[in-house]
């Protein structure tokens, strides 16, 4: 509608009136050409021409900033007066008694933010007595702006800050390589990642508009003004954290420090919950995850058994082996790496990743796999020339690359005591990006069991698939301490299935979890690999089974028999199983892995 | 910058594309800041396009088309809020589905794009055809309340008076068909009374088979504002988001509202809380409809109810004269088997109370559809424009002086009702059907019937914005449609506020606006010589204005559509002689448009004695009550406020897909699901006589035993509901069937 009063300050004489006169074509014309003339005139905009307020062209010749927001009457009242004192910050303050759930917040904050066509920041769940005295509440909730933000914590390049004034926790766009580590930290379900853009976005309770007196998206558009921003006072969240983030089927709040308060008159009942609580849904798998994750822990366990085998004399230190062994581990790893690298939205910033060292474990997990990678390369280099210097001729370009250097460094046990220490620090730094988040599944250290058991299982048939190998090749002489190679991949066969055992017997604890009496995550993640995660569940049980079980149980009581490449098929069709299994249960390490979240968010 | 600084930069940067696209900047035009890259040269306003709130939406242009929107602060109806319908109305437009030229069914069963003139010339000659050989009464119009009046208008007297049918409705019969006979029988002009501030100056207000929480969230901003601490008191078998913010809750038995009212009216006049003075002086039948009542003594009322006497009581005294009671009521009330006699026993309670005509009263029905308004005052199907009667020689004259077309080419009884209509395609009289702008193969009570009466056409067009909807997949000529925002008219809202649609995004493809799509049919069929004046919706517009001289809804004081958008729209009635600062009516005499006008104040009503009718009858059965083999009541309605009725444009938006549940629904009482071992999220199927629907079960006791609820807006609710209708209003009751329910094996 018109601004009718002109502003004193601008000319308001009004634009020239577009004609809306129709064409002739509309009184004389045939059908055809009435068809012409209409879609023609379909196409012709008028309503800037016709109505755009005369407000809007008195404003506009420059360009300027427009004045007073024509809300500000509306929203005045839900901002606080001052700006955050030292030990304050800003927060979001719902009542809950004024939310009926309109979702606008939700719409607003997706319009004013100029979001991308499915991205929301805000969300709104419901939570409900089923039994008893009916009673349902509506919940929005966004980001918390919490006092230990985790995914700020977690990030490994500090593409997080949380401002040290406002205490408004602000993601930095141009900074995130898109690693997603900060969705899997943060309990209220809040970075959302952009396919498109390759990061993740979340809130900034629309700090632009804060600084400017303005009200954030979602408190200028709820039509009963049940949001609002208060100052909160960082002491009192710390002491009664409790208070924030309060709702049944919230998440604990003691691990962020979230600051959003809850209001209500209402006393909820104690059979209150999230209306969603029962609901089960596949999570993500993150695929390059997986891969990397298993091939990973194969790279560092077939480098430990490698380098352990080596130093104890149980393996051969034939150069030829050492060298073919040391390829093998560098490359193992190196493809890891690569996969890894595949994961991220926008890998070629991955070398930021070092910056969160001091907190983030997944920063630690690429610094320690880069060290690994590194190492490995350096030692299979050394044996690599090593094994290939008696072979070159004296006058060669490898000649002045010094061999001699080389192989004291291929035999030097600092080096290969460092470098099976990485590979199992690297696995201990993987299973901790895990085991530091909220999620129930991950949060144990059976995290840690589960991915040592997978670098012992694989690495170790990875072993004997070259041990298998060498064996069959007839090389000699390739003897260690403990006997020929054949008893040692006699041992190695024996190790498989009392290692699967263990860690299918892990595994399936989860499934006691069933009987539950409340749908916490653990009981909804045994669902679903009771659900709809099943058909992958039977399959990495027989992965593994057949694999680690049944293959080398076979193999054993037919006597390990040291007939040359049929031993090398079944070591490889052992591995081959047993990666498989490992990839799938990490597949469902991923895909089981229910998170805690808000109530319907 | 030095190569340390650019190290660091590169290691940690603050500032770069991805930012800057996220960036705000102080917004012009008093719109705060917005998004940097959707900063509008120019605003400009407009009524949303859902619903009958009526909202006004700043839109916001970039080189002359629209970029984004926000809720207009200064439009009298929102206030500067939207709920998510109204923040998302720009996404719809640009689905991927839209039609985009039209399309004629092929050999093969498949729709294929056509020219325009081919597809005009097969209307017309294809109709002409049908009509000649099987009479006027072969061929009918299904149409909408979701287009502007003028072009609802534009296609009543096309088809009627041009191209000579007899029989068209629309899909307001689904919606507001009983409120429409309701007040044209109680006040003699259907006319809504109240002003949405009403919701602000009530001290007790009712909501009956309502729940504005979810369907109507902006008019429950206006009761939120109310500074008079208000009882609010919500009347509904199911315990809605409405219910839950009200003060007090009545959950009665499904179907039982009109024994509850006449028990209410019993104990008001037994205990003498009537206006006695009001009645006398202003309304007529308070005697018999005070004898009609005697019999619904308390008691047993809350037997039939299930609220019990002392609970009736209490609602009693809540509502007796003394504060200001307001009364609302919408489907819950409509859609109904008794929907008229129920809505006039709340028009009743506020006549008696004397709770008309003043702030913070009145009998007010909230409207669905953002121009169901003008579809009941305008579209030539139950009635003559301007709210006239075919029956009325009369009436006949004046319409057709003012329109220049001979008296004799009128009807003289209105067409068929849209389930006649339904029923005339089944049995073969009706042979062609042209669909506008709605979705029956979905929303039709009993949707198989529909379908199977679809089948035997001879000719079904679908003009619509998408070239997919359930019925437009069933069509064998779909004409494409410009849609909201892409073309002008006026729309009315529940307040009788008349509101602007513009022209501020380019219409897709071919489509044109249903009023080109009009006057080329015009233009085709060789009538357009009729339509002369109205070369242009605001040339309509003015035709309709003359229409409305001397009527209830005279709008004649309206000048121009830049008059409604320079007054945030206007409410009828508004009368030149209003205009000119005349006293008229119940409003007095004042300089400048009020921006909330209520009618009644003076207490004359439209009847020719200018009394209001008490109107009333008995309750009828249920027309499907529950059996032991078909167990449970299922309540149908809205569930969220990011759906609108068949999703077909609501559903295009990927923002407001999230807001609701993905999966269909049925809402079910803990006992009954754990007697028959249902957990929430279990897949169910629930069957009814007449077909079945799959649906996740969400277990809650916002249901009661014995009931169940599904969302309207998943398509599968229809294949269940009983086709049983409203007898005065013709309106079907989507609110009550016979349905059992049992988990799903295969899944």
């Amino acid at each position: 509608m018109i601004e009718r009063k002109p502003d004193p300050l601008s000319p308001s004489a009004p634009l020239p009136q577009k004609s809306v006169q129709p064409s002739l074509a509309r009184f004389l014309g045939d059908g055809p050409s009435l068809i012409g003339a209409y879609l023609q005139e379909q196409q012709d905009l008028t309503a800037v021409e016709r109505f755009s307020s005369a407000h809007d062209r008195m404003l506009d010749p420059g360009g300027a900033p427009g004045g007073t927001p024509r809300l500000q009457s509306h929203y005045k009242d839900l901002l606080p007066l001052e700006k955050p004192r030292p030990g304050q910050q800003y927060a979001f303050e719902v009542d809950l008694d004024r939310c009926t759930g309109c979702k606008a917040c939700v719409t607003a904050c997706h319009n004013l933010n100029g979001l991308d066509e499915d991205e929301t920041w805000r969300s709104v769940g419901l939570i409900h007595n089923v039994i008893g005295k009916p009673l349902q509440q509506t919940v929005t909730t966004a980001c918390q702006h919490c006092l230990e933000p985790a995914c700020s914590h977690g990030c490994p390049v500090k593409a997080y800050e949380k401002d040290a004034v406002t205490g408004i926790v602000k993601h930095l766009d141009d900074q995130c390589i898109g690693c997603e580590y900060c969705i899997l930290k943060c309990p209220y379900d809040v970075p959302q990642y952009h396919h498109g853009k390759g990061i993740v976005r979340k809130c900034d309770m629309c700090v632009g508009r804060l600084e400017a007196g303005e009200a954030p998206a979602c408190v200028q558009s709820c039509p009963t003004k049940a949001i609002r921003i208060t100052l909160v006072d960082l002491a009192e969240v710390r002491q009664n954290y409790a208070a924030y983030a309060a709702l049944p089927g919230a998440p604990d709040p003691a691990y962020t420090m979230p600051t959003t308060r809850y209001r209500t008159v209402r006393k909820f009942p104690d059979g209150m919950e999230a209306a969603d609580a029962y609901k089960v849904k596949k999570e993500k798998a993150h695929y390059p995850l997986i891969f990397m994750l298993t091939l990973s822990q194969m790279a560092a366990g077939f480098i430990a058994a490698l380098e352990a085998g080596s130093l104890l004399g149980w393996l051969p230190m034939d150069p030829l082996f050492q060298a073919v062994g040391h390829a093998l581990a560098a490359a193992l790893t190196l493809l890891a790496i690569a996969i890894s690298i595949t994961h991220l939205g926008r890998p070629l910033y991955a070398f930021r990743a070092v910056l969160g060292f001091r907190r983030s474990w997944l920063s630690r997990e690429i610094v320690a796999f880069g060290i690994l990678g590194a190492v490995a390369t350096i030692l299979a280099a050394a044996t690599a020339i090593t094994a290939l210097a008696p072979r070159l001729d004296p006058a060669s370009s490898m000649a002045h690359w010094h061999p001699a250097r080389w192989a004291a460094l291929a035999s030097a046990p600092w080096l290969r005591v460092t470098l099976a220490l990485v590979a199992v620090l690297a696995v201990h730094c993987s299973a901790m990006v895990y085991r530091d988040t909220p999620r129930a599944m991950w949060a144990t250290n059976l995290t840690s069991r589960k991915f040592f058991l997978t670098g012992a299982l694989t690495g170790l048939a990875g072993l004997l698939l070259l041990v298998a190998g060498f064996d069959a090749s007839g090389t000699a002489p390739l003897i260690g301490l403990i006997g020929t190679l054949h008893h040692l991949a006699l041992g190695l066969t024996l190790a498989l299935p009392l290692l699967v055992i263990a860690k299918l017997g892990s595994e399936a604890g989860i499934h006691r979890h069933l009987d539950d009496q409340e749908a916490n995550p653990l009981k909804k993640a045994a669902l679903l690999l009771r659900g709809d995660l099943r058909f992958q569940n039977i399959w990495r049980f027989n992965a593994g089974l057949a694999g680690g079980f049944l293959l080398p149980v076979l193999w054993l009581y037919r006597g390990y028999a040291g007939t040359g490449w049929a031993d090398v098929a079944f070591a490889a069709a052992a591995l081959a199983l047993l990666l498989a299994g490992e990839c799938l249960e990490r597949y469902l390490f991923f895909a089981a892995c229910v998170p805690p979240r808000m109530p319907g968010a | 910058m030095d190569l340390k600084d650019k190290f660091a930069v590169f290691m940690r940067q603050r500032h770069g594309r991805l930012t800057h696209e996220m960036v705000l900047t102080p917004g012009r035009f008093g719109l705060g800041q917005t998004p940097d890259r959707l900063q509008p040269d120019s605003t400009t306003s407009m009524v949303c396009g859902f619903c009958s709130t009526g909202c006004g939406l700043k839109i916001h242009m970039k080189d002359g088309k629209a970029v984004n929107l926000t809720p207009d602060p200064e439009y009298p109806v929102n206030l500067g809020m939207a709920c998510p319908k109204g923040w998302e109305a720009l996404t719809p437009l640009k689905a991927d589905n839209r039609a985009v030229a039209p399309m004629i069914r092929g050999e093969d069963g498949k729709l294929a794009p056509v020219e325009w003139d081919q597809a005009l010339h097969l209307f017309t000659d294809k109709i002409k055809a049908t009509m000649a050989r099987h009479g006027k009464e072969s061929v009918a119009f299904l149409s909408t309340g979701q287009i502007p009046m003028e072009e609802l208008f534009l296609l009543g007297i096309l088809t009627k008076f041009g191209m000579g049918l007899l029989h068209g409705d629309a899909n307001t019969r689904q919606c507001m068909a009983t409120s429409h006979v309701a007040y044209k029988q109680s006040f003699g002009f259907d006319a809504p009374p109240f002003t949405y501030k009403d919701y602000e100056e009530s001290d007790v207000l009712v909501f009956f088979g309502a729940n504005p929480c979810i369907a109507h969230p902006i008019m429950w901003e206006r009761v939120m504002m109310n500074p008079r601490k208000p009882e609010i008191i919500v009347v509904d078998p199911r315990q809605t988001e409405t219910a839950l913010a009200a003060t007090r809750h009545y959950p009665l038995l499904p179907k039982t509202d009109l024994p509850l009212l006449y028990g209410l009216a019993h104990v008001l006049i037994r205990e003498g809380w009537i206006d006695q003075a009001y009645i006398d002086a202003n309304t007529t039948g308070f005697r018999e409809f005070a004898r009609h009542v005697q019999t619904y003594h308390p008691a047993a009322v809350g037997k039939i109810t299930g609220l019990g006497e002392a609970r009736l009581l209490e609602f009693a005294r809540a509502i007796r004269p003394g504060k200001r009671v307001s009364l609302w009521w919408t489907m819950g009330v409509n859609q109904s088997h008794e929907g008229v006699r129920t809505a006039q026993a709340i028009i009743n309670l506020a006549l008696m109370t004397g709770n008309i005509g003043r702030p913070g009263t009145g009998a007010n029905s909230i409207t669905g559809q953002v121009n169901a308004m003008g579809s009941r005052l305008f579209s030539n199907t139950s009635g003559l424009p301007g709210g006239r009667n075919f029956q009325d020689a009369a009436h006949r004259r004046e319409v057709a002086d003012i329109l220049g077309i001979d008296t004799d080419i009128i009807q003289q009884k209105p067409g068929l009702a849209y389930d006649q209509i339904l029923t005339g395609v089944k049995e073969g009289r009706i042979k062609a059907l042209w669909i506008i702008a709605t979705n029956p193969a979905h929303s039709w009570v009993d949707q198989e019937e529909f379908r199977r009466a679809a089948k035997n056409l001879d000719l079904l067009v679908v003009q619509d914005m998408y070239h997919d909807t359930d019925t437009a997949r069933l069509a064998h000529l779909v004409l494409p449609s410009a849609c909201w925002g892409e073309k002008e008219g006026v729309v009315i809202n529940s307040e009788r506020r008349m509101g602007l649609f513009k022209k501020v995004s380019p219409a897709p493809g071919q489509a044109l606006s249903d009023f080109y799509i009009f006057k080329l049919i015009a233009k085709y069929w060789g009538c357009d010589a009729m339509f002369k004046d109205m070369d242009t919706p605001e040339q309509t517009f003015q035709v309709m204005s003359k229409l409305s001289v001397g009527r209830p809804c005279d709008f004649s004081g309206i000048r121009d559509y830049k008059m409604i958008d320079e007054e945030g729209g206007i409410q009828w009635p508004y009368s030149a002689a209003e205009a000119a600062g005349a006293a008229t009516g119940s409003i007095p005499a004042h300089a400048g448009i009020e921006k909330e006008r209520r009618l009644f104040a003076d207490g004359r009503f439209y009847h020719p004695d200018g009394k209001a009718k008490f109107q009333f009858g008995p309750p009828q059965p249920i027309p499907e009550p529950v059996t032991p083999e078909f167990p449970f009541a299922l309540l149908t309605g809205r569930s969220s406020s990011a759906q609108w009725h068949t999703n077909t444009r609501t559903g295009k938006s990927a923002v407001l897909r999230k807001l609701y549940a993905a999966d269909s629904y049925v809402e079910i009482h803990p006992d009954d699901a754990s007697h028959l071992k249902i957990a929430s999220g279990d897949w169910v199927i629930v069957k009814s006589l007449r077909g079945q629907a799959r649906a996740r079960a969400a277990v809650a006791s916002t249901v009661q035993p014995g009931q169940l609820f599904m969302p309207m807006h998943d398509v599968e609710v229809n294949r269940l509901t009983f086709p049983a209708f409203d007898t005065h209003s013709r309106q079907p009751s989507y609110k009550h069937c016979a349905v059992r329910v049992e988990k799903d094996a295969d899944a």
